[in-house]
């Protein structure tokens, strides 16, 4: 032993970034550091689990919305819901799954939430940029054009599954049943979400209550944004927005208040 | 100097709470290493991990204006899945250390630890006291004010403890400990003072034999005030036995013919 190292000081924002990406390569490691294409399966684990269910239910259901072709009116909507319920689950065991880390006290509990998260969003990412690539490869007319709005789109999901995975990542710690329930709910999802089929082809009734879903709304307007000539009735970004706001908000307040409940083991 | 001020920590337990301090207000000097001394359960962990900024205190505030280390423990913030060399790199990001440092530090551990080729394998694969090899080699490579040893020695074979011992020596000019351990005898040979912890209570002792012998003191008592009621409890059970095993043999002499009870 020489000569010890000091450990820098920074500030807490530089600090909490370099923790994050810390804690972003770690997950990345030992989520794939054991497979051969570990950095493929990366990118591929949500796009295949999409595809399959792509293939069967865009093979029954056949071409019903006209302007997209259905297996990418598909995927487009798995992918946008993936980044909703993603970050959702994540945040739910995020604590428990890493205590050990809380040793560090550089590692705060939030850290270990937004890194989760952001490893939602950048797969997601990678997927969308991988499914939009090989579209036009196959000579799929996708519209560049409005990549702002779809951008939007991704954000906006993100984050409302965001402050959902924070408001039950807190109601978890409490009572561990809250994960059975969540799942519950999570498995009708699909099809209140507009992900199997177009808002236009809903009876106008059961359209008012779709819309109700800000998924229904993201979903909408990421698929026309992608194909201009696709008819988003109803469809709009500011209610998601809200929804957003307010949804992040609770989760951020809540994850404050029980902040001392979090971290102690 | 690490002053605690009013400081309270308890966990809720089924009926209520139990406290590892209630509003404790002391001053740990520095350049002095510390015992925390206490029975199973007293706390000591958790002082250490309140010391080392790892957990939250319920009330009151910890003022230092030193560096102090994450306790250093068997309980390890170590990825089982990742391999030793992985888990140092992360352990030097999240501190923020440059490629460089990071580098050197590994290199540090590889000298200290000693762990051959199971540095490039998974740390599930690894035995406590190679475990603790790695936290303690791991540790020393970073320049602490105060590290915070939790019974990280007592695992370790003789060659891993005489390392410990000289690394303990070499710091002392820069550094000091906050030692947690059962073995009084190490706590003896490597501290100066003390802290007895139990009950929600801490008391410092500036020396280390008055703080051993109020702890001895309080494990006899301790004992005392049980003994009795272990011993009535142990014969009441030896009464019972006794008195089962009569009954079997008997059961065995005369096997009852009727299993009806006779009127």
């Amino acid at each position: 032993m020489t000569r010890p190292i000091p450990i820098p000081k920074r500030s807490p924002w530089v600090s909490q970034c370099l923790v994050i990406r810390a804690l972003l390569r770690r997950e990345i490691t030992t989520r794939f550091g054991e497979y051969k294409l570990g950095f493929f399966w990366m990118l591929l684990e949500p796009l295949l689990s999409v595809i399959v269910i792509g293939i069967i239910i865009g093979s029954i259901a056949g071409r019903t919305v006209p302007e997209i072709p259905y297996a990418y009116f598909l995927l487009n909507g798995r992918l946008l819901m993936k980044l909703f319920t993603g970050p959702m689950k994540a945040g739910m065991n995020a604590i428990e799954s890493n205590q050990g880390l809380l040793l560090y006290p550089n590692v705060k509990p939030l850290d270990i939430f937004i890194t989760r998260f952001v490893y939602e969003l950048i797969t997601t990412i990678f997927s969308f940029t991988l499914f939009c690539v090989i579209g036009m490869w196959l000579g799929m007319e996708v519209s560049l054009g409005e990549l702002d709005i779809l951008l939007a789109c991704i954000l906006v999901t993100w984050l409302i599954g965001c402050g959902l995975g924070l408001i039950f990542g807190v109601a978890a710690a409490y009572v561990k049943e809250v994960e059975k329930i969540v799942a519950v709910i999570n498995s009708p999802l699909m099809f209140i979400s507009a992900v199997l089929f177009p808002i236009s082809a809903m009876p106008g009734s059961t359209q008012k209550l779709l819309l109700m879903n800000p998924l229904v709304h993201t979903i909408e307007e990421s698929r026309k944004a992608l194909f201009p000539f696709y008819h988003a009735e109803g469809a709009n970004l500011t209610f998601p927005t809200v929804v957003m706001i307010i949804v992040l908000g609770i989760g951020l307040i809540l994850f404050n208040g029980n902040i001392k409940f979090m971290s102690q083991r | 100097m690490i002053e605690l001020r009013n400081l309270t920590k308890y966990y809720p337990v089924k009926n209520g709470r139990r406290y590892v301090l209630r509003d404790i207000s002391l001053i740990i000097p520095s350049r002095t290493n510390m015992a925390v001394l206490g029975p199973n359960g007293a706390g000591k962990s958790t002082f250490l991990r309140l010391i080392g900024g790892a957990e939250p205190a319920d009330s009151g505030t910890i003022i230092t204006d030193e560096e102090i280390s994450w306790p250093l423990g068997l309980a390890s913030g170590f990825q089982g899945s990742l391999t030793g060399r992985q888990n140092v790199a992360f352990v030097c990001q999240i501190n923020g250390l440059n490629l460089y440092e990071t580098r050197y530090v590994t290199s540090e551990v590889v000298n200290f630890a000693e762990l051959g080729e199971y540095f490039d394998m998974p740390v599930t694969t690894y035995s406590s006291g190679m475990r603790a090899r790695l936290t303690f080699g791991l540790s020393m490579a970073f320049e602490f004010d105060v590290y915070l040893i939790d019974e990280l020695t007592s695992v370790g074979d003789s060659i891993f403890r005489q390392k410990a011992t000289a690394a303990f020596e070499r710091i002392r000019q820069r550094a000091s400990l906050i030692f947690v351990s059962h073995n009084l005898e190490t706590l003896r040979n490597s501290c100066q003072s003390a802290l007895f912890l139990r009950d929600g209570l801490a008391d410092f002792y500036p020396e280390i034999g008055d703080g051993i012998s109020a702890y001895t003191e309080y494990i006899r008592e301790y004992r005392l005030r049980n003994a009795p009621k272990e011993n009535f409890k142990s014969a009441a059970k030896k009464r019972a036995a006794r008195r089962r095993a009569r009954l079997a043999e008997a059961e065995l002499n005369n096997p009852p013919d009727d299993p009806i009870d006779p009127p």
